[in-house]
C-alpha cells in the first residue's frame, strides 16, 4: 500500500458507500480491507503529518515521503456541508519532482469526473503551486546534500593525505637515521 | 441564555487540553479533582454535529463554512472565552464519522474518561430506519470497548443533537422541553442505545441544539455539568 496512490470521496447523500481508489481502480463497496487500508493511510498521514497548505479547505500535509492532499468540489452534501476529494501517496523521487507530483492533480481530475464531482479551480491552482514549492524545497535540500557530501569527502581526503606525507617524511628521516647509524 | 454558576465559577482558572474527536480538560480550582486531566472524545454518525461541537470548543464559535470530515483533524492552542468560562485548548483532534473510521474512534475511545456520542435527535423522531440501525451498531461497539475497560470505564454520554429540527419540541414552553426529552430518552430505539453502550450505569443523556452559539452553549454547559456530577 505505501508506494500506493489513493484517494477517497465521502458519498454526498451521506448513506451510500463512500468512493474510493487505489491505482486508478474503483474500489468495490465489499472490499472492506482495501477500504480499510485505505483509510488508515490517510488517518497516519494526517496525524503525523506537517501542513503545506492550508486554505480554505484546500490542504496538502506531508509526512517523510508520504503527501495528503484535500481538496474541495463544488457539490454539497445533502447536509449542504462541502464535500472534500482526499489523496494520499509518496513523493516522487529522483529528476522533474514537480511534474510528477502534479501528475497527482491530473488523477484527482480523473477521480473527480468518475464520480460526478468538479473541482474547485483555485483550490487546484493553490495546490499546484504548494507542490512546486515543495519540489524546490526538496531539489535544494538534495543539492545541499550533495555539496556538503563533496565538502567532507574533500576534507577527508586532505586529511588522509596530509597523514601519508607525514608518514613518508618520518619514514625517510628514519631511514636516514638508520644511515647515520651504520 | 447564560452559564450556569457552576460553569461561570470555572473562570479563568480553566485549562483544556483536548485529544482527538476528543477534548481532554484540565481544571485547577473548584473542579480540580473531578475534571483535572480529563480526555473528552466526542463520536457520532456523520452530519450529527461532531465537527460543529469540536470547532465550538477549539474556536468559541460555530464553523463559518460547513465542510464534511474527511480525515482526523488536529486543532488546537487557543483559548476560549464562553460568557464567564475561559477554557484554554491545547490540543484537539477531529474524527470522521464514516465506518472506516471506527478504528481511529475505538484508539480515541481509549485514551477517553468522558465519551460523548453525538445523535441527530430529529432522525430517531421521524423514527429514520437506517439512521438508527447505524446507531445501534456504533453503540453496540461503545459496549463492546466498554467491556475492555471495566476497570477504568469512562463517563459516556449520549448527546442528542439537533432538537431545533424538531417541530414539536421547538415550540413547546421550556417546561414542557423537559417533559419531551423524558418521553424522548424512553422510546425503544433510544433505550436500545442506551443498554447497548453500556446501560444508564455508564450512559447518561443531555439534548440540546449546535444550530446557533447560544445552543452549542447551553449543550456545552450540560455536559460539564453532567460530567462533574
Amino acid at each position: 500500500m505505501n508506494s500506493r496512490l489513493v484517494m477517497k470521496a465521502q458519498a454526498l447523500d451521506n448513506a451510500a458507500p463512500d468512493d474510493y481508489w487505489l491505482d486508478g481502480r474503483s474500489l468495490a463497496a465489499d472490499d472492506h480491507h482495501g477500504r480499510q487500508c485505505v483509510t488508515n493511510m490517510i488517518a497516519s498521514v494526517a496525524a503525523e503529518g506537517k501542513y503545506r497548505l492550508s486554505l480554505q479547505g484546500a490542504e496538502l500535509i506531508t509526512s517523510r515521503r508520504h503527501f495528503l492532499v484535500q481538496i474541495l468540489s463544488e457539490q454539497r452534501d445533502n447536509l449542504g456541508r462541502r464535500a472534500p476529494i482526499v489523496s494520499c501517496g509518496v513523493l516522487s523521487a529522483g529528476n522533474g519532482l514537480a511534474r510528477a507530483d502534479l501528475e497527482v492533480l491530473a488523477k484527482l481530475r480523473d477521480f473527480s469526473t468518475e464520480i460526478g464531482r468538479t473541482l474547485d479551480a483555485e483550490q487546484v491552482q493553490a495546490l499546484a503551486s504548494a507542490f512546486a514549492e515543495l519540489a524546490r524545497k526538496r531539489v535544494l535540500r538534495r543539492a545541499a546534500v550533495v555539496v556538503g557530501t563533496l565538502v567532507a569527502i574533500s576534507a577527508l581526503l586532505i586529511v588522509v593525505r596530509g597523514e601519508g606525507q607525514n608518514d613518508a617524511v618520518e619514514q625517510t628521516g628514519n631511514r636516514t637515521f638508520a644511515k647515520e647509524l651504520r | 441564555m447564560p452559564l450556569p454558576l457552576w460553569a461561570a465559577s470555572l473562570a479563568a482558572s480553566a485549562v483544556v487540553s483536548a485529544v482527538a474527536g476528543a477534548v481532554a480538560w484540565r481544571h485547577r480550582n473548584n473542579f480540580k479533582d473531578e475534571l483535572k486531566g480529563k480526555v473528552i472524545t466526542v463520536l457520532g454518525p456523520r452530519g450529527a454535529g461532531k465537527t460543529t461541537l469540536v470547532t465550538f470548543l477549539s474556536k468559541g464559535e460555530l464553523p463559518v463554512e460547513y465542510v464534511s470530515t474527511a480525515k482526523p483533524e488536529k486543532f488546537g492552542g487557543r483559548s476560549i472565552e464562553m460568557n464567564d468560562l475561559q477554557l484554554v485548548l491545547q490540543t484537539i483532534v477531529d474524527v470522521p464519522g464514516d465506518k472506516h473510521s471506527y478504528v481511529e474512534w475505538e484508539r480515541q475511545y481509549k485514551k477517553a474518561d468522558v465519551v460523548c456520542y453525538l445523535v441527530d435527535a430529529s432522525k430517531i423522531q421521524i423514527s429514520d430506519d437506517a439512521y438508527i440501525k447505524l446507531v445501534s451498531s456504533e453503540m453496540r461497539n461503545l459496549g463492546d470497548w466498554l467491556r475492555e475497560r471495566e476497570a477504568d470505564p469512562p463517563k459516556t454520554f449520549l448527546a442528542a443533537t439537533h432538537c431545533d429540527l424538531i417541530p414539536e419540541y421547538v415550540n413547546l414552553p421550556y417546561a414542557g422541553k423537559h417533559t419531551f426529552l423524558d418521553d424522548f430518552w424512553k422510546t425503544p430505539a433510544v433505550e436500545q442505545f442506551v443498554l447497548r453502550a453500556g446501560g444508564q450505569k455508564h450512559v447518561r443523556c443531555i439534548a440540546g441544539s449546535l444550530a446557533t452559539k447560544r445552543g452549542a452553549e447551553h449543550l456545552v454547559g450540560e455536559l460539564l455539568h453532567e460530567v462533574r456530577r
